[in-house]
């Protein structure tokens, strides 16, 4: 390849021009690398452009590379309803409010307010000691006490009779006991026979048995509270007064 | 869904109140003395009588069939017999009276 570099006699010719000479060519060298890699580029991204175009009009180059759907079928539109991919998470730990619950919440609501009992109790009357006048009440009508859990429930057995129970020291200070107010909140059965026996007369009543809880102390200074308080709510001068 | 919640817990705030009211005894209140071990940390029962005379006649709950006694303390009542209901079971279960739950403890066993 070199001949011509040489003369005919075989010497060398010149030695720096081939030094330029072979420099110049690798240089060019390099130069058609370069263009080479630039045509290679050129051509990546030419092809996919091309391919891009020609795919997105309607041509028959789409159906080469795609499944392209049939003409008729082609709607694509509708909402595809998967099931979750897990299911959620309760913590069952965390309180949840049950219909069952909020039915009950709701029931209660319609039932209205709670018994405004403070407001009741001033309504009340009161005696000289200040605790409810039970009997006054009753008179009043501003109560109306059912006589059984149905307040539908008939009153039962009343007696009207007054039974007088003489007083050993104070004869005059007789206590009349009035059948007719017991039987209005009591039946028979309440003191009847366990507290006294049916038979008046029988029972040797004291004050001090009564102050101890027997007989008329079973209830009378506890829930019951005759009027007016002390001494004169039973042993009043009706005695004297019948005398006289 | 918050509105009934909020409503019940104002009307259980002002009925707390108004038992607050009367916080002193009326005559024929009975607090009772507890007979059954083990839990002390409960507030014995307070019954208020008049509350109940309002309503009813003596004999409506001092007869045979709900088994109350005349003389107080002579009654033997405990949880088992009321959520059976008998004695204040007979009335506290819902209707008439209010239930006896977890929610209601107070309005019984207080101080």
């Amino acid at each position: 390849m070199l001949e011509f570099l040489n003369d005919q006699d075989g010497t060398e010719r010149n030695p720096v021009i081939l030094r330029k000479l072979i420099t110049y060519a690798t240089s060019r060298m390099g130069a058609v690398r370069a263009s080479l890699r630039l045509r290679g580029l050129l051509f990546l991204v030419l092809v996919p452009t091309a391919l891009l175009v020609a795919c997105s009009s309607q041509s028959p180059i789409l159906k080469m590379f795609f499944d392209v759907p049939p003409a008729g079928q082609e709607s694509g539109h509708t909402a595809v309803v998967r099931s979750p991919r897990r299911i959620p998470f309760v913590d069952q730990s965390i309180p949840t409010v049950t219909k069952e619950y909020q039915a009950l919440l709701e029931e209660r609501a319609k039932e209205g307010p709670a018994t405004k009992w403070a407001e009741i109790f001033k309504m009340l009357p009161k005696d000289d000691d200040d605790n409810i006048d039970w009997m006054d009440a009753l008179k009043q009508k501003l109560i109306k006490p059912s006589s059984g859990i149905d307040p539908a429930t008939p009153d039962g057995k009343t007696l009207d009779a007054d039974i007088e129970l003489s007083t050993s020291g104070k004869p005059d200070r007789m206590v009349i006991f009035s059948h007719q107010v017991h039987t209005t909140w009591l039946a028979c059965s309440n003191c009847h026979p366990a507290i006294f026996e049916k038979d008046a007369g029988t029972a040797k009543i004291t004050m001090d048995a009564i102050d101890d809880g027997q007989y008329c102390g079973v209830c009378h200074d506890k829930v019951a509270i005759a009027q007016p308080s002390g001494c004169k709510g039973c042993h009043k001068v009706k005695g004297k007064s019948k005398k006289t | 869904m918050t509105r009934p919640i909020i409503l019940i817990m104002v009307a259980l705030l002002l009925a707390s109140q108004a038992i607050a009211s009367f916080a002193d005894p009326v005559a024929g209140d009975i607090t009772f003395v507890r007979k059954t071990k083990g839990s002390d940390d409960v507030a014995p029962a307070v019954f208020p009588h008049w509350v109940h005379r309002v309503k009813f006649k003596c004999y409506v709950c001092h007869n045979k069939t709900v088994g109350f006694n005349m003389k107080a303390g002579t009654t033997a009542i405990d949880m088992d017999a009321i959520e059976d209901g008998k004695f204040c079971g007979e009335c506290h279960k819902g209707k008439p009276a209010f239930a006896v739950n977890f929610e209601t403890c107070n309005r019984c066993h207080r101080k």
